[in-house]
């Protein structure tokens, strides 16, 4: 019997799940990661989010973006340490996608960071973006759980 | 944003781009991103299983730990880092029911197993993703968990019995069938690598039991499409050790995508080896692969083939090297018989340089680079190959070429250095009980059915479905069959099964596996199957005690176990005991006096075996390259191209796809890559016919149809299209449009000429 992707979907979110997944994401504090005046589309911005010891990459794709943020829609920022076992990935701009040299996982930031190839098991954990005053903030973490970790509290 | 921009926007790009289609493009949506709380961790005190990988040939340790629900580890902050190993993926922990009660597991890449050290793919790292959990209706509803029947015939309903009435409804069946027309008349398609012990139980089953010798292997009909090296070696047995993937100078891969299938081994040799800048990479396939690409990128050569003309290329190789005065002499002349037959072969004028590349389509330098390769890592090469030679017709003529190509050069037997197929599945067969005599004229139980003949078969840890050739045309009268299924899962045999016995897997009972390079462990039961669910040679004690057939009073895995190992001299030793004390490493074959050499053909194995090739008389044969004499690749497959069916299809294996994909819907990581499958097309081919990306395609063979996603690309060269094998939804699997013929090492065949045109 071949289950439906919708149907696999609610079973990994809601009735397998091994641990408690009630928020759509995990809140966390809202630290400032950039300024829209200095974002260039496809140049990276390094930050590290929740705590210094998980850094993530903000990208502006430039042009409309799944979860996208800001004027266009084009802003989005991910867990830089690879799902598979936690080299940091690296931003390649003629591919538009983020690179793990350690085993070659290739995960795209225009598609939620799913990973297309390679060992990882799951996307990169998305980190939740808003934007207030011409920067923007990361303030939660959506889907999965930064390399490294048991939470991403 | 809107979807369909959004869909548009995501199909731009790069070459190695899966696609999404538009229904999946839809499901791309918030639902699925949940982000965890808190993943509760193995606490010190958890009980510790050892396994190994249920899934590929390269069989990676892993452990299971199993503790109360509550009572693990709450850790916060970042606790490890990178390469560790010590990262607990959240995919790896589930709940299950172990002794009745609910209880957490955390199945994790074993740091102690020297094979993986840790690592793991995609396909293993979901493996806690597939357990039967209390927890999910999902998985509850597609696990087969008690005995099934048609009573009365294939109209009614599959109806729960007991395990003790579906044993005496299958016994009467085959008692009677058997009387009535002979024990070639029941049919056995097994999965070969199935946990070991199942194997045997069966084989014995089928052979001495009932006497029968219709039988296929899951993918092959007779010959364990090894015949092309064992020619040389007097076995097919993979001879290399996992360390060579880090030491060896240059990897030459024809028809295998380790990155894909064999990725831990890809792994060590990429990260230790080929990136350092140690080695080279020749990567001979007709599709341009990450794998390929990679082996650019660092030097080496992908040289892509045009399918069906490996034997040319490999010929071709042979006679640069001998031309050159260039082959290893010395083992030549000490261990090497048959040489004169090679010499005289390749004198054909189609194994020129210019015959090559016209035949192969591979450019001129690209084959001098090759010969400049080989010739400089002489005797530090590793010569691989596996499906994408064994499943095209000539698959004994390329398999034997490639590995005389590795012989003359020296590279066998050192370290770093060897010719070996690399193998797809762990190896499950340690005893081979003796045919019946009329196996001799019963190859191809394919014709026995068409001949009607066959009138029952046991489809046996194999979706009978899925893994055989042109199945547009044998489904239909393998469905007619008295069909018995054991599995695990509810499949497309269900709609024609007339028995069901569920089957206790991985983690449910104890079972044994062993590594493409040679080391047997024992996976250990963790957890309760299913309802009723037993370990498959269970199924077997159960029908041979109705049918009142003597041997087959196993009552515990040891036992069965046992009696496989005395017939094996490289085994014997290896005691269950010493096998569980062996853990994660476990222990190599061949074992003498409680030593195993680390390569076959190897110094270390002749001191050891006081032989160092398994042939009769110590020697490598090569004579049989001789019927290359008669290769012809436009025979065959290609001569089957022609302006209805202008295109060559081949097959190909997913990274995140495990064989027919039973367990492919449990884990998110592999289905959100490839949630259907997609022909690769080259632009040009795409272009004559209307064809876009992401659009529905069918394929069309002579043979039969099955469907695809378009992926418009340069990864095949004109000419040339190809799929996902056994991607399982039952429209888009490729076997519907395969070959029947098997081929010349009595394998399937999945190129075949096709046409393929949008929905
Ligand atoms: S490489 Fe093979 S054995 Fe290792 S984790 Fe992957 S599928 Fe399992
Ligand atoms: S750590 Fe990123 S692919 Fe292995």
């Amino acid at each position: 019997m071949v289950v439906s992707r919708r149907k696999a979907l609610v079973y990994l979110g809601v009735a397998g799940a091994p641990v408690a997944m009630r928020k759509v994401f995990a809140q966390g504090e809202r630290v400032k990661v950039a300024d829209l005046a200095g974002l260039v589309p496809l140049q990276p911005v390094s930050f590290s989010y929740p705590d210094e010891g998980s850094p993530a990459i903000l990208l502006d794709m430039g042009r409309p973006t799944y979860m996208g943020v800001g004027p266009k829609k084009s802003i989005v920022a991910y867990s830089a340490l690879c799902q598979h076992l936690g080299c940091p990935t690296a931003f390649d701009p003629k591919e538009k996608l983020l690179v793990c040299p350690c085993h070659i996982s290739l995960y795209d930031p225009a598609r939620g960071g799913i990973c297309l190839e390679g060992p990882a098991i799951s996307r990169l954990p998305r980190i939740v973006l808003e934007v207030a005053g011409g920067s923007v903030y990361a303030v939660g973490v959506a889907y999965g759980l930064i390399y490294g970790r048991a939470s991403n509290a | 944003m809107d979807r369909r921009k959004f869909l548009k926007s995501s199909l731009v790009g790069s070459g190695v781009l899966p696609l999404l289609t538009w229904e999946e493009a839809k499901a791309f949506s918030l639902d699925a991103e949940k982000s965890l709380e808190a993943l509760e961790l193995p606490p010190d005190d958890a009980q510790v299983f050892n396994l190994t990988c249920q899934y590929c040939m390269v069989q990676c340790g892993y452990k299971a730990y199993v503790w109360e629900p509550g009572k693990g580890k709450k850790l916060a902050g970042t606790y490890t880092t990178p390469l560790s190993g010590e990262w607990v993926h959240p995919s790896f922990v589930n709940r299950v029911r172990k002794d009745g009660r609910e209880m957490m597991v955390a199945i994790v890449p074993d740091r102690e197993c020297v094979i993986n050290q840790g690592d793991y793919s995609v396909r293993g790292g979901g493996n806690a993703t597939t357990l039967y959990t209390p927890r999910s209706p999902e998985i509850a509803a597609k696990r087969l968990a008690y005995p099934l029947v048609r009573l009365k015939g294939k109209d009614s309903p599959l109806t729960r019995v007991s395990w003790d009435e579906a044993a005496a409804f299958i016994a009467e069946r085959f008692a009677k069938l058997k009387e009535q027309h002979g024990p070639d008349a029941l049919g056995l398609v097994f999965g070969d690598w199935l946990w070991t012990l199942p194997t045997y139980a069966i084989l014995k089953f089928w052979f001495k039991g009932l006497g029968s010798s219709s039988y296929a292997g899951n993918g092959w009909f007779f010959d364990e499409e090894s015949a092309g090296i064992s020619a040389a070696f007097g076995t097919g047995t993979r001879s290399f050790t996992v360390e060579d993937f880090e030491t060896t100078k240059l990897l030459v891969t024809a028809g295998t995508n380790l990155q894909a299938n064999g990725s831990i081994w890809w792994h060590r040799f990429y990260l230790k080896n080929l990136a350092p800048g140690n080695a080279k990479h020749i990567d001979i396939d007709p599709r341009r692969t990450l794998q390929a690409q990679m082996a650019e990128k660092h030097g080496g050569l992908h040289l892509q083939i045009r399918p069906g003309t490996d034997p040319i290329l490999a010929g071709a190789l042979i006679r640069l090297v001998l031309e050159r005065d260039a082959y290893d002499k010395e083992f030549v002349k000490k261990h090497v018989t048959g040489f004169d037959r090679v010499v005289e072969t390749v004198r054909d004028p189609k194994f020129s340089l210019e015959s090559a590349v016209k035949t192969t389509g591979i450019p001129r330098e690209k084959i001098l680079k090759a010969l400049e390769l080989l010739l400089e890592n002489k005797g530090q090469t590793m010569l691989l190959h596996e499906k994408g030679l064994i499943h095209q017709m000539a698959a004994f003529e390329a398999q034997h070429a490639y590995a005389v190509l590795g012989i003359l050069l020296g590279n066998v037997g050192k370290p770093g250095a060897c010719v070996s197929r690399s193998g797809g599945h762990p190896k499950g067969t340690f005893a081979w009980p003796e045919e019946p005599p009329s196996r001799a004229e019963n190859l191809n139980i394919y014709e026995g059915l068409e001949k009607g003949k066959v009138k029952a078969l046991w489809a046996y840890g194999s979706n009978i479905f899925k893994q055989l050739p042109t199945l547009s045309r044998f489904r239909p009268l393998m469905e007619k069959t008295f069909l018995v299924v054991s599995d695990r899962i509810h499949t497309e045999m269900d709609a024609a099964a007339d028995v069901i016995l569920p089957a206790a897997t991985w983690g449910e009972a104890d079972l044994i596996l062993a590594s493409e390079d040679r080391r047997v462990r024992i996976i250990q039961k963790f957890m309760d199957p299913p309802g009723e669910a037993r370990p498959d040679w269970e199924h077997v004690v159960l029908v041979a005690e109705k049918m009142g057939i003597p041997g087959f009073s196993w009552k515990s895995p040891r036992e069965v176990w046992d009696e496989i190992r005395a017939q094996n001299d490289w085994i014997k030793e290896m005691d269950w005991d010493s096998l569980l004390k062996a853990g994660t490493n476990g222990l190599r074959y061949p074992m003498v006096n409680g030593k195993s050499p680390e390569r076959l053909y190897s110094d270390e194995m002749e001191a050891l075996l006081g032989r160092r090739f398994f042939t009769k008389d110590n020697k490598v044969h090569v004579e049989k390259f001789a019927v290359l004499k008669d290769f012809d690749p436009r025979r065959y497959e290609w001569g089957e191209v022609n302006a209805r069916y202008p295109l060559m299809a081949i097959d190909f294996r997913l990274n995140e796809l495990w064989n027919t994909g039973y367990t492919y819907w449990d884990n998110p990581g592999a289905f959100e890559r490839t949630p259907d499958a997609y022909l690769l097309i080259n632009p040009l081919d795409a272009r004559a016919r209307g064809i876009k990306n992401g659009q529905w395609v069918v394929l069309e063979s002579p043979y039969g149809k099955c469907k695809a996603v378009a992926r418009v690309t340069d990864e095949v060269r004109p000419g040339v299209v190809a799929m996902p094998a056994l991607f399982p939804k039952p429209d888009q699997e490729f076997n519907y449009a395969t070959r029947p013929t098997p081929t010349t090492d009595g394998s399937v065949d999945t190129m075949v000429a096709c046409e393929v045109y949008g929905v």
